[in-house]
This record gives structure tokens, sequence and C-alpha cells, in this order.
């Protein structure tokens, strides 16, 4: 039997261990949402910026073939290392907010929106712009309707590169019938079935291809930025699910229409229900919570935090074991939060060290920052991170960090603090049985059970 | 350096350090006279919808050009080398010629798995993997057709066949065990500190598997010092690396090796965004041929994607998600320098659904037999276990 308190900070939040509140449970978890958003810490680069850098180093470049000037080099170079710089301060900003959050469920569900709505930078000259549609797109809305998560998402310039929607044009629009262009599907396929209605929603390849035609008009350019242009957006109305979308004069609103339709429907509430359910609480969760969950949301229109009261109201929401796998990132802050350094120790780590102690890690882990394996984002299910690579990257890390810090705690404590009553006497055993406190400490951030939630 | 297994090094420093893990099902002396035959398989998985027409370019189809008019069209790059008078190969690839002219290299122009119309990457991956046809089994229960393929090879055993890289794969994904690893891994423990992750590990059946064979594994590297420089080599992502580690493990007890190569989703602008795919693929293949060396000769590649992509080409130089597309088969224990299956052709009768390219057979079919004649099962075996309810249909004679 594990405590409600030990389940909420477990499953729920960022871990044991750092400072939060004496009593925890599902109210107390809904309740720290707002403030544990707003407090902004104004760490991550704004798209826009990433923008005018990628913009500048496009100019540059293009001029450096003419005349290998050495002062638009050294401009390329600095600007190169900004976007690097603020790359690495970002990751350390996002691993610190899990870390130290009061109860860390905000930056879950950030964590879990994010991957939700998966999205990277897509490879030219653009060198960043994960972290800046997640604070940009995501995290604003997650205490909104999943209407306007939705439409923000997708709507981003990150996601609209991503999804090739930037490369379909209506082929009866202007621009489509003069040169001759046409659709790419990627984005409302993707849309349809990773964001909304899911793979079991029941749509078709016609729904796909109408969905295409009427999203023709979001464009992304580097000088721009975000722009809808009516000259490559398909003319005419469209149907879609037995409904009329489009129409003249083409607008963002005809999008934003259907997204904010499709938002509401009762296979976008299954899927989003499920979904969530599958990344917090099991594998296979109760059908009833699942239900519960999905009613609520059609019931509330649509509004996220409905949503997760259904969730956390549920008895099944705080069954045990936890039985899901903490994500790398997840056990990397849970691990500090135990640990309990000062913040300034990981703010005040060098481009370099950040490299070494957070990037790497990540990626031998399987969760390198700033990348999504595919628009599906990370597997959900517990088996997903459980290989003998991501286990042997996971072993690493926790040793290092426990040999990091200067007085290891003693790991017969530390236990009680990192795992309280969900730690096994197995685990208990073990970890007075190391050689080192520094090992014993190690052995217990290693071990299945810490990397469980 | 002496080709020692992983496992055989693991157990003498094991034994020399005399530690208490005799319990541990490692010990288990490894029954090698049963072991499951000689010949050797690889499976390539080509993530992301390879475009089958831009491989295996149909150069003597009337529609071609018509089609994907700035793809192959006037103007468009060289179609790259002749393999007979209707086919070329990208050029890309034209390090495999002599694989062609040798009999070693072979292609089913028009195939696909039996899953249609929806065209999800991760739905037509899983369905690519599973093997199954209709609806794809809950995740949770679905395994891998490879897996399945192990349980029926007598002394199979988790050594036998190697997930490489860092992702998981369904396709080896299931009851039978094996073994995934990404070369390059370290791990610096104290043996104590071993010990007890190795009790802890084992006191979590989901983390059980995995946290042996980390333990396995790392502790193998360090012990050879040889190994593990060479292995430092071998970058994440690297196809030379992936495949020459498989070429190594097939040289021992490894007879079944499956990995990934991604960036096959081409919707824009193709003929730039297939190269470095291409090159992969192409790399991949010389890789293992050169480091299999004699056994090269009892060896079948088989490189698959999940599906195909649109005849013609989008409205940004680029290809969407289709159908039916190519398999490509290699090694030396192949009849090749042929295609196999025929060709359904481009004209707009021809397509699936019109627009995509028609699958003539069963891509299942062309991996069952192939299974059959390179680890001697009988038909009905496979066909009941690998693949359920699979028509194999005529044999299409794949190998020697």
């Amino acid at each position: 039997m594990i405590s409600t308190q030990t389940l909420a900070a477990i499953r729920f939040g960022a871990g044991l261990g750092g400072r939060q509140p004496q009593a925890l449970d599902g109210a107390v978890l809904l309740d720290s949402l707002h403030p544990e958003l707003s407090s902004a810490d104004h760490a991550i680069t704004s798209w826009e910026i990433r923008r005018a850098r990628a913009l500048e180093r496009r100019t540059i470049n293009r001029d450096l073939r003419e005349d290998e000037d050495p002062a638009l080099s050294a401009r390329l170079q600095d600007i190169n290392r900004k976007d690097r710089d603020d790359s690495f301060a970002e990751l350390r900003a996002m691993m610190a907010r899990l870390a130290y959050a009061p109860t860390g469920f905000a930056e879950r569900l950030a964590r879990f929106w994010a991957n939700h709505f998966a999205a990277q930078r897509r490879g030219g000259v653009l060198r960043a712009g994960r972290p800046a549609l997640i604070e940009e797109a995501i995290r604003p809305n997650i205490t909104g309707s999943f209407q306007s998560l939705l439409r923000a998402a997708v709507l981003h310039p990150v996601m609209l590169v991503y999804l090739d929607q930037t490369a379909s044009v209506g082929p009866f629009s202007g621009v489509g019938r003069r040169r001759g262009r046409g659709l790419n599907e990627n984005m409302a396929r993707e849309v349809l079935e990773l964001h909304t209605m899911g793979s079991a929603g029941g749509y078709t390849q016609s729904d796909v291809t109408q969905f295409a035609r009427l999203l023709t008009g979001l464009s992304v350019s580097l000088e721009e930025g975000f722009t809808f242009e009516p000259r490559i957006a398909e003319p005419g109305l469209l149907e879609i699910f037995g409904k009329r979308y489009g129409g003249r004069p083409m607008t963002l609103d005809h999008i934003t229409e259907f997204l904010d339709d499709l938002a509401l429907r009762p296979e976008t509430a299954q899927h989003l229900a499920g979904k969530l359910a599958r990344h917090f609480i099991s594998d296979t969760p109760d059908p009833q919570l699942v239900a519960h969950m999905a009613a609520s949301y059609l019931h509330g229109r649509g509004e996220l935090m409905v949503l997760y009261r259904a969730m956390l109201e549920h008895p099944a929401a705080w069954a045990a074991p936890l039985s899901k796998t903490r994500a790398p990132f997840e056990v990397m802050a849970a691990a500090i939060r135990a640990m309990d350094p000062p913040r300034a120790m990981l703010s005040g780590l060098s481009t370099r060290q950040t490299r070494l102690f957070l990037a790497r890690p990540l990626e031998a882990m399987g969760e390198p920052f700033e990348q999504v394996p595919s628009p599906a984002g990370y597997g959900e299910d517990a088996a997903y991170w459980v290989t003998p690579q991501g286990l042997a990257a996971r072993i690493d890390w926790a040793m290092a960090l426990a040999q990091r810090v200067p007085l290891a705690p003693d790991p017969r404590e530390f236990v009680d603090i990192a795992m309280a009553d969900a730690a096994s006497d197995t685990l208990r055993r073990a970890a007075s049985g190391a050689e080192t406190r520094a090992q014993g400490v190690g052995l217990i951030l290693s071990a299945p059970e810490f990397n469980r939630r | 350096m002496t080709h020692r297994s992983d496992r055989r090094a693991f157990l003498s420093r094991s034994l020399a350090l005399g530690c208490s893990l005799a319990a541990s099902p490692l010990i288990t002396p490894i029954a090698l006279a049963g072991g499951p035959g000689d010949n050797r398989l690889v499976v390539i998985i080509l993530r992301g919808a390879m475009d089958g027409l831009d491989l295996l370019r149909p150069v003597g189809d009337p529609h071609l050009a018509a089609l994907r008019p700035r793809l192959f069209g006037e103007g468009a790059d060289a179609p790259g080398p002749a393999l007979n008078n209707f086919f070329s190969l990208h050029p890309a690839l034209e390090g495999l010629l002599p694989l062609w002219q040798a009999g070693e290299l072979a292609f089913v122009p028009a195939t696909s798995t039996p899953y249609r119309d929806r065209r999800s990457h991760f739905d037509g991956q899983d369905h690519l993997e599973a093997g199954t046809a209709g609806q794809l089994p809950p995740a949770l229960s679905r395994d891998g057709w490879l897996n399945r393929l192990l349980t029926l090879l007598p002394g199979a055993d988790a050594r036998t066949a190697f997930a490489v890289g860092r992702e998981r794969m369904l396709i080896l994904e299931g009851a039978a065990p094996m073994t995934q690893w990404e070369p390059g891994t370290d791990l610096n423990l104290s043996p104590q500190s071993r010990l007890l992750l190795s009790h802890l590990f084992q006191a979590d059946p989901l983390f059980a598997e995995a946290g042996r064979t980390a333990l396995d594994m790392t502790g193998a590297t360090l012990a050879e010092d040889e190994m593990a420089g060479m292995m430092v080599q071998t970058s994440a992502g690297d196809a030379d690396g992936l495949a020459a580690y498989i070429a190594q493990q097939m040289l021992g007890e490894t007879r079944i090796a499956s990995f990934s190569l991604s960036g096959w989703d081409t919707h824009n602008a193709q003929s730039r965004a297939i190269l470095p795919a291409m090159a992969r693929l192409q790399a991949a293949i010389l890789t293992l041929r050169a480091g299999l060396g004699p056994v090269w000769g009892r060896t079948t590649v088989l490189a698959m994607t999940e599906f195909g992509r649109t005849i013609r080409e989008n409205g940004s130089r680029g290809t969407d998600h289709g159908t039916g597309g190519a398999m490509l088969l290699a090694g030396g224990a192949i009849r090749g320098g042929r295609m196999i299956g025929g060709w359904p052709g481009l004209a707009e009768a021809d397509m699936y659904a019109g627009r995509d390219l028609m699958p003539l057979r069963d891509i299942r079919a062309y991996s069952a037999w192939a299974m059959r004649d390179l680890f001697g099962l009988r038909a009905s075996d496979v066909a009941r276990v690998v693949f359920p309810a699979l028509d194999m249909g005529e044999t299409p004679g794949l190998l020697l």
C-alpha cells in the first residue's frame, strides 16, 4: 500500500524530495497548476528570435559565397554560438523547472502535451524550435480549452514546417493553377491521427484529402514568420464529416472553425482521455476511468481542467502499483530533486558542462533534447524506455551524479527521501549493502523502482 | 583478435571475479550442438515509406515521365545505371552494381504488406513488423515476425537474434529471447555495485531482461579493450557502424539481425532529400558484405518499407504516402541479378486507388519463403507460426 502523498508526488508530480507541499493529493495537484505555470523564468528563446537569426544566417551564407569577408564569418560564428548557448540554457531551465517545482504536475502535463504535439526544427538554417513551440503554444494553453491548445500547437510555425504544411498548395488556388502546384496531405493526416481523433477514429482517405485542402493557405517564411496566404488557399466549400467549411474569402477562420469542431468530437475525447490515462496511470487504464474522463471532457466543452479533475477524482487513478516508467528527462529531474543540490549548481553549468551532464546522457537514454522520434512522439507504454541501452545510460548517469555531489547523503536515509513508502525491502537492503555512500545513492537512483512512476 | 562471443567473455570474467552470480541464467552453458543452422538473415526496415519507384526506376514504363515530370522528366538528373532494359538503379546506389552483376542483388518491384488506405507511418510500420493482416493486435500483445521465427529454431537463445540500434524494434519483440544493443556503450561500475544492481533488476519483471543485458554487455566490452576501442568509432545512427557490428556478431553465434534506416519520408524536394537515406542503405549493404567475408555466401539481406509512395509527384517535388513499392534482396545466398514478381504498370487503370503502385504480392510471402529456405523449415510451420493465415503461394525461388 503506497500512500496518496507518495503516489501524487511520483505518479503525477516531479517525484519525492525537494519542497513539495506537506499534504499532497489530487486537489492540491489541481490547485498547483496555475501558480506553477505563472512563475516565469524567461529562459526560453522565442521563435521570433530564432527566426531572425536563421534569416541572418541565410543572408550571410549567401554573401559569403560571393565574398569571403572575415567580418561576415565572425558574425556567422557569433550567431551560431548564441543559438547553441541559448539551447543549452533552455535545457538547464527546463530541467530546473521540473526538478524544483513545488509539485511538478504542471511541468508533467506540459511534457505530456509537448509529446502529444511532437514537433522539432527541420534541417536547414533554423537551429532550434521545439522549446519555443512548447513555451509559446503548449504551456500557456494547458489549463485552458483543448480548442485553444490545438489551434496554438497546430498553427505554430515549428509545427507547420515540421509537418510539411508550408509545402502544400491548393490545386485550384491562384498559385496552384499558375504553377501547377498541389497538396501535401501530411499535416492533415497527422492532425487527425495523432492530435485529435486517433488512428482508430474512423476517418477515411477522403476526409484526409478534404482536410488537406482546407488547411491550404498556412504559410511560414523566414522573412515574415507565420502568415495566411489566400493566394495558395483552396477556394470553394469543402465538406468534412457532413459539415461544410471554407468558401470565399479564404481566411484562417475556416481552418480554426474545423479545428474547434474536431476538438469536440467524441473520438477526440476518447483518444485524449485514453492517452492521458495511459501516460500517467497505467498501460491498461481502467475503462471506467477513461470513460469518465472522456465524458467529462465533452461535458466541459473541451476545458482541460475538467479533464484533469476527472482523472484525479477517480479512484482508479490512485490504485497501486507504480506501473509506468519515468522518461529519461523525468528520471534525471527526479534524481536531482531528491539529491536537492542548490538550484544555482544547475543553472550555473557552462555550455560544455551542460552537454556532458545533461544533453549527452539524455541522448544516450533515448530522449535527445529538442528532438522527437517522429510526429507520434515518444511511446507511452511502460516498456518503451526499458532497453539495455537506455538502462546502461541511466545507471551511468545516476552513478556519476551520486559521485558528483561533494557529500553524498547516507543511502539508508536517502532511500526515504527518494522513495518514501514506495521503497521495497530489497532496495533498502541493496542501498545499505553498497561499498560507499555514493555507490549506495547511485544504486537507489539506478534501481528499477526509482525508474518507475 | 579472436572472435570470442560477448557472452563467453563475460562468463570468463565473472568466473575470474569469483562473484556469486552462479544463480544467474547467464551461466547456463550454451548448447551449441542444436544450433539454428549456418545461414544468416538480416532484415533492414526502411522507415518513412521508401519510394520504390525512385530506388528501382521503371524508366522503360511509358507513363513514368508524365507522372513525375520534375523528378524524372526532361532536365531531371541522369536515371542511374541500367539493370535491364526496363529498370534503372538510383544513381546513389551505383556501388551495388557489382552485386547485381554477381547475382547477389535482386528486387521485387511491386509488393506491400496487407495494410491498405490509411497510409499512417506508424500503423504501417507496426503492420510490417508484426507481420499480421487486418486489424493490428492490441499494442501490448503485439510481437514481431522475426521473434516468432525464433520459436521455430531449435537451440535458439538470446544471442541468436540481435536488434541493433537504440530504438526498440517490434519485428524482434516477443516471447522468444533476443538481444537489443547499440554498439559503443560502456559502463563504469564496481563489481559490488554490479552485483547489487543485478539483484535489483531481477526483482522487476519489466526491467529484468534489459537490465541483465545492459550489465552483461557492458561487462564484456570492458574486458576487451580492443573491442571497446573499435566500438567507440561506431556512433549512433551510423549505418556503417551498425552493419559492421552486425557482421561481427554474425561471424559468431548470431544468425538473425535487424535494424532500421530512416529518412525516407520525402514529401519535399525528393531528388535531394532521398540521397542521405540511399547512401546509408548502400553503405549498410556493402559493409555487411565486406564484414561477413566468406559468411556472406550464406547470408540473405531483406530491405523493406511500410508502404510505397504516390506514383504522381506532389506539389512540392516530393511524393506522398502510397501503397505498393519495392523490396530489395541482397546476399551471397540469394539467386540474384533478376526482378521477382512482375510489374503492374503505371497506366491509370493499373494503379491502386488511382494513385498508388499496385502491389502484386504480399511482402510476407517473400519473407516467408526466404525463412523457409534459409532455416530448413516446413512451409506449413511458417504459415502457422510466423505469418498466421498467410497464403504463401508458389515459391519464388529466392535462394540458390
